[in-house]
C-alpha cells in the first residue's frame, strides 16, 4: 500500500512538471474574457380577439356602453396596448370579404348614403389615445386616404408604420404614458335606399393583422 | 506476488528518475576558474500593478435598446442606448508608480452560438447573415475627479458615468476584431493585435497601509463596441428568409492587455553647439526635434531667446520650431528655446554659440 501511494505521488509530480497553462500570460499582461449574450426586446401586445361591426344604413340609434350611436357603420370599441419593454412600430394589414350570400358590394370611395346599388364604404382607422386614459381618443371627422385604409372585398391592404405604440409601463407615477393605447375602428357609410334592400344576409368579415416591430435606437 | 511488487518498485524508480532528469538543470555546477568574474545579465520583469477585471459581460443588442447602469446609491441610473454591442462598465486602473502604455490583443470565440454568429473585420454593408463588426475600444480618462483614493465612494460612480457618456468614446482608440467564422473556438480564432498604444495610464501613488491614490489619468474605460445586421436573413432553397437574433446567439471575446512603461514626450535640438564665422559661414539654423512618445501631446509654442541679447548673434523666426541664427559680432552666447507642450508643461533647451573669425 505504501508503494502504491508513493507511485501516485510520483506520477502526480511528473504531471505537474510537464503541464503548462495553455495560454500563459506574461508578467506584464492581464486577460479578461467578455461573454456576449443577446439583448432582445420583449414584445407583448394585447389585441382583442374579435370586434363587432354593424352596418346601419338607416342610422338607427344603437347603444354601445354608455353611448348611443347613429352612424351607418358602427364598430364596437377596440384598442391594443403594449406590455413590451420598448416602443413598437405598428403595421396593419386588412383583408375583407362580403358574406357569401349577400349581394352587397364594398365601395372604393364614400357613398354619402346615396346611390341605388347596395354598397357600403368601410375604412379602417387607428388612433393613439391622447392621454393616460384609454377612453380618451379623438377620431378623424371624415375619411382620409393618407391616414386610413379603405377595405376591399378579397383584397389585402397594408399600411406600414401607422403609429408607434409606447409600453404601458413607461409612464410616470404608475400611470400609462400618453399614446399607450391605440384604438382602432371600422367606419364609413352605406347607400340608404338601394334597389335591393338591405337584409340580414348582408355583412362583411374583416381580418385585421398587426405587425409589431421594435423601434430601433440605433442611429447611423 | 513478489514479481508484482518488483514491477511497482520498478515503475516508481523510473518515475523518480524522470522527475530527477527534469529537475537536473537546477543542480548544474556553476564553479568558475580562479581570477575570472562572471557577470550574469538576466531580464527582470517589469513590476506593474494594474487592476483589470477578470471577466465582463456584453450584449448583442440589435435595436440598440437602452441599457441602465445603477450608481452606488442604488437609485440613480445612467443609461446608454443606440449601441448594437453594449458592455457593462469596464475599466483598467494603474495602481503603480510607473506611467504605462496599454496595448491589447482581441480574439473572439464564436463556437458557443447555435445560429451562425460570425465576425467581420470590414465595415458591414448590407450583409444578410448574423455578422458582427466588433472592436475593443479604450478611452483614457483625464480629469481631477478621478485623482482620488481607491476607496473614494465617488470614484466608481464617476467611472460609470464616464462609461455611459458618448463623449468619452469620441476620442477612444479601437482594436477591430479579425474575421472569425461561425463556430470558431478560441484556440482557432485569429488574434487581433494593436499596432500602437491604445491608452497611456498615468502613475498612482501608494500611501501608508497600501491605499492607492490615482492620478487624474491613471484610469481608462474599455468596452466592446460594434455594428450588426438588425434583421438578419438566411438563404433557404435560394430564397432569403428571416433569421432573427435569438438568445442562442452569443460570443466570447478574450482581451489581453499588455502594459509597458510609457515613453514620455521629449524635445531636443538638432545641434549641440553652433559655430559661426564673422564674414563667411555666418548664418545657421537650429531646430527643435519633438517626439510625442506614447503620449498624444503636441507642441503649443516655441520661444527662442539669446543671451546676451545683442552684439553676438541675432535671431530670425524666434517663435517657430526652426530658428535662423546670424552673426552680429564676435564672442559667445547661449541660445535658449522654451518649448510649451499641449498640456502646458514646458521644457527648456540650450545651445552654446560661438562667433569667431576662425569659423569663416
Amino acid at each position: 500500500m505504501k508503494r502504491k501511494a508513493l507511485l501516485c505521488v510520483l506520477l502526480a509530480l511528473i504531471l505537474l512538471c510537464s503541464t503548462r497553462p495553455a495560454a500563459a500570460l506574461l508578467s506584464n499582461e492581464r486577460g479578461i474574457v467578455i461573454e456576449g449574450t443577446s439583448r432582445l426586446p420583449v414584445i407583448d401586445v394585447v389585441v382583442p380577439a374579435s370586434v363587432n361591426i354593424l352596418i346601419n344604413p338607416f342610422e338607427m340609434p344603437v347603444s354601445i356602453g354608455d353611448g348611443v350611436y347613429t352612424d351607418q357603420i358602427i364598430c364596437s370599441p377596440a384598442y391594443i396596448f403594449s406590455r413590451s419593454d420598448i416602443p413598437l412600430k405598428v403595421d396593419v394589414s386588412i383583408t375583407a370579404s362580403v358574406y357569401p350570400d349577400s349581394d352587397m358590394t364594398l365601395a372604393t370611395a364614400p357613398t354619402y348614403g346615396s346611390g341605388t346599388s347596395k354598397r357600403a364604404f368601410v375604412y379602417f382607422e387607428m388612433q393613439t389615445s391622447d392621454w393616460e386614459y384609454p377612453e380618451l381618443v379623438q377620431w378623424d371627422p371624415a375619411y382620409n386616404s393618407a391616414k386610413h385604409i379603405a377595405v376591399a372585398d378579397g383584397v389585402t391592404k397594408t399600411k406600414q408604420n401607422i403609429l408607434t405604440l409606447r409600453p404601458i409601463t413607461e409612464g410616470e407615477y404608475g400611470l400609462p404614458p400618453k399614446n399607450a393605447y391605440a384604438w382602432f375602428r371600422l367606419a364609413g357609410d352605406a347607400a340608404r335606399d338601394p334597389t335591393s334592400e338591405w337584409n340580414n344576409k348582408d355583412g362583411i368579415r374583416v381580418t385585421v393583422a398587426f405587425t409589431f416591430t421594435p423601434q430601433s435606437y440605433v442611429t447611423n | 506476488m513478489k514479481f508484482m511488487n518488483m514491477k511497482r518498485f520498478g515503475s516508481a524508480a523510473m518515475a523518480g528518475a524522470l522527475v530527477l532528469s527534469l529537475a537536473a538543470p537546477a543542480f548544474a555546477a556553476t564553479s568558475t576558474p580562479a581570477g575570472q568574474v562572471t557577470i550574469s545579465g538576466a531580464y527582470k520583469d517589469i513590476p506593474i500593478s494594474v487592476l483589470v477585471p477578470e471577466s465582463g459581460t456584453a450584449q448583442i443588442n440589435p435595436y440598440g435598446l437602452p441599457i441602465d447602469f445603477t450608481l452606488s446609491d442604488t437609485i440613480t441610473k445612467v443609461s446608454i442606448s443606440g449601441e448594437q454591442i453594449t458592455s457593462a462598465p469596464l475599466s483598467i486602473r494603474n495602481q503603480g508608480a510607473t506611467k504605462l502604455s496599454v496595448n491589447a490583443t482581441l480574439a473572439v470565440d464564436t463556437s458557443g452560438a447555435d445560429n451562425g454568429v460570425s465576425v467581420q473585420k470590414a465595415a458591414l454593408s448590407n450583409e444578410k447573415g448574423k455578422k458582427i463588426n466588433l472592436a475593443l475600444q479604450v478611452a483614457g480618462l483625464n480629469d481631477n475627479k478621478y485623482a482620488v483614493s481607491s476607496l473614494d465612494t465617488t470614484l466608481e460612480d464617476n467611472i460609470i458615468k464616464a462609461f455611459a457618456d458618448t463623449a468619452t468614446w469620441a476620442s477612444a482608440k479601437s482594436l477591430p476584431a479579425e474575421d472569425t467564422a461561425a463556430g470558431t473556438a478560441l484556440a482557432d480564432a485569429t488574434v487581433a493585435k494593436s499596432a500602437s498604444a491604445l491608452a497611456v495610464l498615468g502613475a498612482s501613488t501608494e500611501a501608508a497601509g497600501g491605499l492607492i491614490t490615482y492620478g487624474k489619468d491613471s484610469i481608462a474605460v474599455f468596452r466592446l463596441s460594434g455594428k450588426l445586421n438588425e434583421s438578419p436573413t438566411k438563404s433557404v432553397s435560394g430564397d432569403d428568409v428571416d433569421d432573427p437574433w435569438t438568445t442562442n446567439d452569443k460570443f466570447a471575446a478574450t482581451v489581453v492587455f499588455k502594459f509597458k512603461p510609457a515613453k514620455a514626450a521629449s524635445v531636443s535640438l538638432d545641434k549641440a553647439t553652433l559655430e559661426l564665422g564673422t564674414t563667411a559661414n555666418n548664418s545657421k539654423t537650429v531646430s527643435v526635434v519633438f517626439d510625442a512618445g506614447d503620449t498624444e501631446l503636441t507642441v503649443k509654442t516655441y520661444a527662442w531667446t539669446v543671451d546676451p541679447a545683442t552684439n553676438v548673434v541675432n535671431l530670425t523666426n524666434p517663435t517657430s520650431d526652426t530658428v535662423t541664427v546670424g552673426t552680429a559680432g564676435v564672442g559667445t552666447a547661449t541660445l535658449t528655446c522654451v518649448v510649451t507642450l499641449s498640456d502646458d508643461s514646458t521644457q527648456t533647451l540650450t545651445c552654446p554659440v560661438e562667433v569667431n573669425a576662425a569659423h569663416n
